[in-house]
């Protein structure tokens, strides 16, 4: 390029000239008055979630919700599924007491599982059931679930009390203690019909370990959902109940994925 | 065409970003500091792209650079592209408000100060006008973009960011523009004395 050229262009680059600063003072104070005036609305006003302070917000939101899922998900059914050993020992001794009728052993698989529950047996709704002490210690076993049996809940029931109930055992349990006037024979026969097998056709070939996840589901539900714990916590009520008196029972356990209770409820 | 890194100007105050810093934090030395490197450059990019009042309008661009300089996130150099993206909209605004009411533009040509070399002064300042008035020869969109990348010493990235277009065609309309100034200029000296031949 030529010299004039870059002499232009040196020129047009070339320092301040006095000319050019005669507005700095006015200038400046405004700059500085609106940098203050923008300090102080910035400090008074709330501050907003702009894009960037979101993030860690959402983060945060986000690692709190799938913390809290997590602990959820491993609270009953990871930690049951972590205690696999556990499964097998309550098949074989659901088995056991199946045979041979031991209800020793079965108190000695719920315990575990009911455990984590205090066993205050929720006095109210159960009492009407359990008034007599020895026999009703094996329905006190799961205090949850029979503080909830539609016994009270539920008095309009279909059940036929002189039938067993086909696959519910714990409604025939249910109901006899109900039909029992309450006296002397009461607990007697209440545990008779707790021994028996009415109600346990379709326990044979049941898989234990649904019961075991079952068996900690309404622990969640009941408290977090009540009513929706009152018709889930049905099924459950008769899963326990059924396998409070001689444990080989979990009649609804087969269709325990889906709503294992309904179809076979008596009514139904 | 030249080089830029030999060049002085703007771009010759580097390592003040902590000066960006202090002014945001509303430090008065530091808003002059950063008005006293880059006024006269943006009022010569101002009046070079026919602003009738450049004072004014830079006015408006400092007390809008003061007031978003806490968006603004950046070293000088960048610093200075948002500046003169500020003045450039300013200055559209500007001339479309003084054009919608029929206001004739003028020529702001700074009064020079009294100073103690009076000759010096006027010399320069005569030549700093008769700069400017050939750059406003060229059409509007060559004098903006020889004003940004030659004034505001932005690189053709920046230029073409703030103007739009590619960096290609701001290659392009630089290299027009300079080839028409230099002719510009070969017809000024012919035809005008300069002040150095002013006995």
């Amino acid at each position: 390029m030529s010299d004039p050229l870059d002499d232009f262009l040196q020129t047009l680059r070339s320092p301040a000239m006095s000319a050019e600063h005669t507005r700095r003072e006015a200038d400046v104070d405004a700059m500085h008055h609106a940098r203050i005036d923008t300090s102080e609305s910035a400090m008074s006003r709330p501050v907003p979630l702009t894009h960037r302070r979101r993030l860690p917000v959402a983060a945060v939101i986000a690692a709190g919700v799938l913390g809290f899922a997590g602990v959820a998900a491993a609270g009953p059914g990871g930690f049951f599924s972590a205690d696999a050993p556990v499964a097998p020992d309550a098949s074989t001794s659901t088995v056991a007491s199946e045979t041979t009728e031991a209800p020793s052993t079965t108190e000695t698989t719920i315990e575990p599982t009911t455990s984590a529950a205090p066993s205050t047996s929720d006095s109210a709704s159960s009492t009407t059931e359990s008034t007599d002490a020895p026999d009703t210690t094996e329905t006190v076993d799961d205090p949850e679930r029979v503080a909830d049996t539609p016994l009270v809940d539920d008095p309009d029931t279909d059940f036929d009390e002189t039938q067993c109930a086909e696959g519910n055992h714990g409604q025939t349990v249910s109901s006899v203690a109900q039909s029992v006037e309450p006296g002397p024979g009461h607990g007697a026969a209440v545990s008779e019909a707790a021994q028996s097998s009415c109600g346990k056709a379709d326990a044979e070939g049941d898989d234990p370990a649904p019961d075991i996840t079952t068996a900690a589901a309404p622990d969640t539900t009941s408290h977090g959902k009540p009513d929706d714990a009152g018709s889930q916590g049905d099924e459950h009520r008769n899963d326990r109940s059924t396998d409070q008196p001689g444990k080989p029972g979990k009649p609804d356990q087969p269709g325990k994925p889906g709503k294992p209770g309904k179809p076979d409820t008596p009514g139904g | 065409m030249h080089d830029r890194d030999a060049e002085p100007g703007a771009a010759g105050v580097r390592g003040t970003d902590s000066l960006i810093e202090r002014a945001r934090g509303g430090d008065r030395d530091a808003l002059g500091e950063l008005w006293s490197i880059h006024q006269h450059l943006l009022l010569r990019f101002l009046r070079g792209v026919g602003c009738p009042s450049p004072d004014d309008i830079a006015s408006i661009v400092w007390l809008e650079v003061a007031q978003g300089l806490d968006g603004f996130d950046g070293d000088l150099d960048r610093f200075r592209g948002w500046l003169f993206t500020i003045a450039r909209r300013r200055s559209i605004d500007d001339l479309r408000r003084r054009t919608r009411r029929g206001e004739a533009s003028f020529d702001s040509v700074p009064q020079p100060a009294a100073a103690d070399d009076v000759a010096e002064t006027v010399e320069r300042a005569t030549a700093l006008e008769r700069a400017i008035a050939l750059v406003r020869t060229l059409p509007s969109d060559q004098a903006e973009i020889v004003l940004l990348r030659v004034v505001a010493d932005l690189d053709v990235a920046d230029v073409a960011r703030i103007v739009g277009k590619s960096e290609g065609n701001v290659r392009v309309i630089v290299h027009r523009a300079l080839k028409k100034l230099a002719e510009g200029l070969r017809v000024t000296e012919t035809d005008t004395p300069t002040m150095d031949r002013v006995p």
